[in-house]
C-alpha cells in the first residue's frame, strides 16, 4: 500500500492507517448539515447531490428533529451479508484485503435490477441511483482508483467531528463485532427516541392541556 | 458557463392543476427568495385583495444560495395582519428538499381548494391530496402523519410544511412550522394557508440541485466549512444556540416585562440561559449546509408532564417576563404555542395586553369564558391560548385579530395598554432601548414591526442565506463579495458587486411599493404607541430610556435618508425607481401620491 504523509487522512500528524478501518459515526454530535454527503458526491462523482452519497444524513422527528448517519462499518468476513447476498460466484460485492475496504465490480455487477446486497445490509450502507449509477455504490473510503489511498472526504470536512476514521489498533474493542453498530437509520434513531421518554412521537407535551382541549 | 435555468411551480388549488415556469429573467433580476415573490404578488394579487381569499398567493420561495449559506424558505403574501406586503423565513431542511426537487424559484399556490388538502411534491410528480383527515390535528402530529405516511408509500423521508389548527381558523398570526421547531411565524402566513385549505406541503426532491458549476461551488464552499471563521461561529452558535440573547436583553431592559410597562423587575431572574441550558440541553441540530449549526433543542420531564422544543428569542419575548414567568414556565409554555401554531412573539404581546385589560377591567372573567387571567398564571396562560386559537368566545375571537381590529371590540380605553407598532405586538427589542436600537427599523417598516425590512435583509433573504450563517461568509469574502461570488458560481452568471448592492435595493423599493399599493402610509402608520413616549422604562443597572416626540420625528427622517435610501418621508424616490427598472410601479402608485 503506498503511503503519502503529504496528502493522507490526518496529513503529517498521522500516519497514513494501514489495516482494518472504518468511518465511525458519532449519532450524538451529528447536526445534521450533509457536508459529508457533498463531499462524497464531489469526491465520486463531481457533483453535488447528497443522493449520490455514499454516506446518508436522516432527518427525523422523535419529536425534537434529530439527524442521524449511516454509513458502511466494513463488516469482517463473517458478518458480511452483502457479499453472502451477492448471486455471482465470485461475489462482485467484497472486501478487498489488499485495498481493506469494499469493492463494487463494475463490470460484473448485475446493476440495479439486483440489489440483493442492499436488501441483505440491514444498516442499508450500499445505495443505489439508477438515474446515474448504472451499479449499486458502497463506501470505499475514497479510494477511488482503487490504489489504496483511502482519504475519507467526509471525516475531513465535518465540522462536529462526528466522524472518526478509526483504525483496529484505535478501536479499543476487537474489530469483529461489527453487526453490532450496523443498524439502519431508522433504527438508530428509535434507539436515541428513548432519550425523550416519556414525550410521544406525535406530540410536544405531555402535560394537561391536550387533554382539556 | 452555462446559466443555469430558474424554475417555479406553480399549484392552483382552485383548479387542481400546476405548470413549470421558467423565471430566469426575472431572478437575474430580483434574485429569488422574496426579491421574485415581490414581482409574482405585484402581478398575480388585485389591489386591495382580500388576505384570506383566493386572490392572495403564497409564494413558497427557495432562491440561488438555499442550502448554501444556511438554508432559509422564505414564504412571501400579503399579510392577513396588516394587509400589507408579507414575509416568513424558516430554517430546516424543507428548502434544501424544493431545491433537490430543481424548482430553485421556489412553488407559487394559488387560489383556494374546496376542501381540506395537501400538496404532494415529489421531483416531478405534483399532486393535490385530500387531506381531511388531517384538518384539525395539531401540529406534531399532523407532521408525524404526514411523514410516516409518505415514508411508508416511498421509503423516503419528506421536508413537510404544515399549519396548526390556528392557521385553519385562520387566527391572523398563525404561523407555518417544519420539523415541528422551526416555523415562519410573522405576519400571519398559516392563516392564508387555513385560507386556502391547505393544510401542509410535503416534498421530495431526489434530482439534486441544480448549480452551473459543481465543483467551483464546492470549492468555495469547502473553504467555509473548513474555515476558522466558522469553527468560532460554531462554538457560540451551537453551544447556545440562541438562548442567550433573552436573558441579557432582559437586564438592559431590552425585552418586554409586564406588558411592556416596565425596565426591571425581579420576575426577569427567573430567565437565565445558562442554568436552562444545564438542566435540559438535549443535542444539536441544524439545517443543511450549515457549518454553525444554532438549534439547540430542550427536553425536560418533571412531575407536570414531559416538554420539548426549543428557545429562540421570538418564541421567548412575547411571553416570559412579559406575562411575569420565568424559563421554567416557558419551558411547559413553548410546546403548546407551537402545537397550536401561532406566532410567540405576536401572541405573547397580545396576551400580555389581555392580562393588562383584565386587570384594569377592560376585559372581564366571562368575555375569557371563564379564565381568571391573572399575571404570570401558566394555566390560565394555557388556557387562553387554546381559545384564541379556536377563537372560543368574544374576547378570544377579537383577540385573535390581532390589535388593530380588537380596538373595535374592546373600545377606545383598551388603546392605552397596547404596546404595538403598525398593529403588530412589540414585546421584544422594546423600542424604547436606543441602545438595543430596534426602533427605528420597526417604526420604518413597510411590513409591520418585525426584523427583516432593511436593505440588507432584502438581499439576505432574495439570495436565501441565513442571516445567523452569513457571518463567516462575510468574514472570509467580505459581505457582498460573498454574494458575488456565490451567486456567479451557482447560477452561472457574471454579476458585479454595484449590480448586487443595486438587487439588494431594488427589492427593498419594490417591497415596500408592494405595502403603498395596498394602503401602507409612513406619514401616518410609521410611528411609536405613545407609551414610548411618555412611559420611560430603567433597567436593572439604572439606565433610562424614553422618546422624545421632536427627537423621534429627527431619528426617523435621517434613518429614511441614510439608511433607507428613500426620501425624507419616507417614500421611495421616482429617480429611484426608474434606475432600477421598477418604472411600472409608478404609473400605480403616482395618483395614490406615495411616489417621492
Amino acid at each position: 500500500m503506498p503511503e503519502d504523509k503529504a496528502s493522507g487522512w490526518g496529513k503529517e500528524n498521522y500516519p497514513f492507517p494501514r489495516g482494518a478501518a472504518f468511518i465511525e459515526c458519532d449519532e450524538m454530535k451529528c447536526v445534521g448539515c450533509g457536508i459529508c454527503q457533498m463531499a462524497c458526491s464531489v469526491k465520486h462523482h463531481g457533483t453535488i447531490n447528497k443522493e449520490l452519497a455514499r454516506i446518508q444524513v436522516r432527518k427525523y422527528l422523535l419529536p425534537l428533529p434529530k439527524a442521524v448517519q449511516v454509513t458502511c462499518v466494513l463488516c469482517p468476513d463473517a458478518e458480511r451479508e452483502c457479499e453472502k447476498a451477492c448471486p455471482l460466484s465470485p461475489p462482485a460485492v467484497h472486501f478487498d484485503k489488499n485495498l481493506q475496504h469494499m469493492v463494487i465490480d463494475k463490470d460484473t455487477c448485475l446493476g440495479n435490477s439486483c440489489l440483493q446486497c442492499l436488501d441483505a445490509c440491514s444498516a442499508k450502507a450500499i445505495r443505489s441511483y439508477p438515474n446515474v449509477v448504472p451499479t449499486p455504490f458502497v463506501c470505499d473510503l475514497c479510494d477511488i482508483e482503487n490504489n489504496g489511498n483511502r482519504d475519507p472526504q467526509c471525516v475531513n470536512v465535518c465540522p462536529y467531528g462526528a466522524l472518526n476514521f478509526v483504525t483496529a489498533r484505535e478501536h479499543r474493542f476487537d474489530y469483529s463485532v461489527q453487526d453490532t453498530r450496523r443498524k439502519h437509520a431508522d433504527e438508530k434513531a428509535e434507539l436515541i427516541s428513548r432519550r425523550l421518554y416519556p414525550l410521544k412521537k406525535d406530540s410536544m407535551g405531555f402535560p394537561g392541556w391536550r387533554a382539556t382541549k | 458557463m452555462t446559466e443555469i435555468r430558474m424554475n417555479l411551480l406553480e399549484v392552483d388549488l382552485t383548479h387542481g392543476t400546476s405548470r413549470v415556469l421558467d423565471v430566469t429573467d426575472s431572478v437575474k433580476k430580483y434574485l429569488g427568495g422574496r426579491g421574485l415573490a415581490n414581482k409574482l404578488i405585484w402581478d398575480a394579487v388585485p389591489q386591495g385583495a382580500d388576505a384570506l381569499g383566493p386572490d392572495n398567493v403564497l409564494h413558497v420561495g427557495v432562491g440561488p444560495l438555499t442550502g448554501l449559506m444556511g438554508t432559509k424558505t422564505i414564504l412571501s403574501f400579503k399579510s392577513p395582519l396588516t394587509n400589507w406586503a408579507g414575509r416568513s423565513a424558516v430554517s430546516g431542511y424543507f428548502g434544501e428538499e424544493v431545491i433537490k426537487a430543481q424548482y430553485n424559484a421556489g412553488i407559487l399556490i394559488k387560489g383556494r381548494a374546496s376542501k381540506p388538502v395537501y400538496l404532494y411534491v415529489r421531483d416531478d410528480k405534483v399532486e393535490i391530496r385530500d387531506a381531511s383527515d388531517l384538518w384539525g390535528k395539531w401540529k406534531q402530529e399532523t407532521e408525524v402523519t404526514i411523514r410516516e405516511k409518505l415514508n411508508r408509500e416511498t421509503g423516503e423521508i419528506f421536508g413537510v410544511l404544515c399549519i396548526g389548527p390556528a392557521g385553519e381558523n385562520m387566527v391572523r398570526y398563525a404561523n407555518v412550522t417544519t420539523e415541528f421547531v422551526h416555523s415562519a411565524s410573522k405576519w400571519g402566513c398559516g392563516a392564508v394557508m387555513g385560507s386556502k385549505n391547505l393544510k401542509a406541503i410535503a416534498v421530495r426532491g431526489t434530482k439534486g440541485p441544480l448549480y452551473a458549476d459543481h465543483q467551483k461551488v464546492w470549492e468555495l464552499f469547502k473553504t467555509y466549512a473548513t474555515s476558522r471563521s466558522t469553527a468560532f461561529r460554531k462554538l457560540s452558535e451551537s453551544r447556545w444556540g440562541h438562548t442567550t440573547s433573552p436573558t441579557i436583553l432582559l437586564r438592559y431592559a431590552g425585552e418586554g416585562i409586564k406588558n411592556n410597562h416596565l425596565g426591571y423587575h425581579p420576575v426577569i431572574e427567573k430567565s437565565n440561559y445558562y442554568e436552562h441550558n444545564l438542566k435540559y440541553h438535549i443535542w444539536v441540530d441544524g439545517c443543511p449546509g450549515c457549518a454553525a449549526s444554532c438549534f439547540v433543542p430542550f427536553f425536560k420531564n418533571s412531575p407536570r408532564g414531559a416538554f420539548g422544543g426549543e428557545f429562540r428569542h421570538d418564541d421567548l419575548g412575547g411571553f416570559n417576563a412579559n406575562i411575569m414567568i420565568g424559563h421554567e414556565e416557558m419551558t411547559e409554555l413553548n410546546g403548546l404555542v407551537d402545537e397550536l401554531g401561532m406566532d410567540s412573539e405576536e401572541v405573547g404581546g397580545i396576551v400580555a395586553w389581555a392580562m393588562d385589560l383584565y386587570e384594569h377591567g377592560i376585559i372581564t372573567r366571562e368575555d375569557l369564558g371563564g379564565i381568571d387571567l391573572r399575571w404570570g398564571d401558566l394555566d390560565a396562560t394555557c388556557a387562553l391560548l387554546k381559545k384564541i386559537a379556536y377563537r372560543d368566545g368574544r374576547a378570544a375571537a377579537a383577540l385573535a385579530d390581532g390589535f388593530h381590529r380588537a380596538y373595535e371590540v374592546f373600545g377606545e380605553k383598551s388603546k392605552q395598554y397596547a404596546f404595538e407598532v403598525h398593529g403588530c405586538a412589540a414585546p421584544t427589542y422594546d423600542v424604547r432601548n436606543k441602545h438595543v436600537g430596534f426602533g427605528l427599523p420597526y417604526a420604518t417598516s413597510h411590513n409591520g414591526a418585525r426584523m427583516g425590512s432593511g436593505v440588507e435583509s432584502m438581499l439576505s433573504e432574495s439570495a436565501t442565506a441565513c442571516q445567523f450563517a452569513s457571518p463567516p461568509f462575510a468574514e472570509i469574502w467580505g459581505p457582498d463579495e460573498s454574494y458575488r461570488t456565490f451567486l456567479n458560481a451557482v447560477c452561472g452568471w457574471d454579476l458585479t458587486v454595484d449590480y448586487i448592492k443595486d438587487i439588494a435595493l431594488r427589492d427593498y423599493y419594490f417591497n415596500r411599493c408592494l405595502s403603498l399599493r395596498e394602503g401602507y402610509r409612513p406619514s401616518q402608520d410609521d410611528t411609536f404607541p405613545p407609551r414610548a413616549f411618555d412611559e420611560p422604562i430603567t433597567d436593572k443597572y439604572g439606565t433610562t430610556w424614553v422618546w422624545q416626540h421632536d427627537e423621534f420625528e429627527r431619528a426617523k427622517r435621517n434613518f429614511y435618508v441614510d439608511r433607507l435610501k428613500l426620501t425624507a418621508d419616507g417614500l421611495p424616490p421616482k429617480e429611484g425607481l426608474e434606475r432600477l427598472g421598477l418604472d411600472f410601479v409608478i404609473p400605480v402608485l403616482q395618483p395614490l401620491g406615495v411616489i417621492g
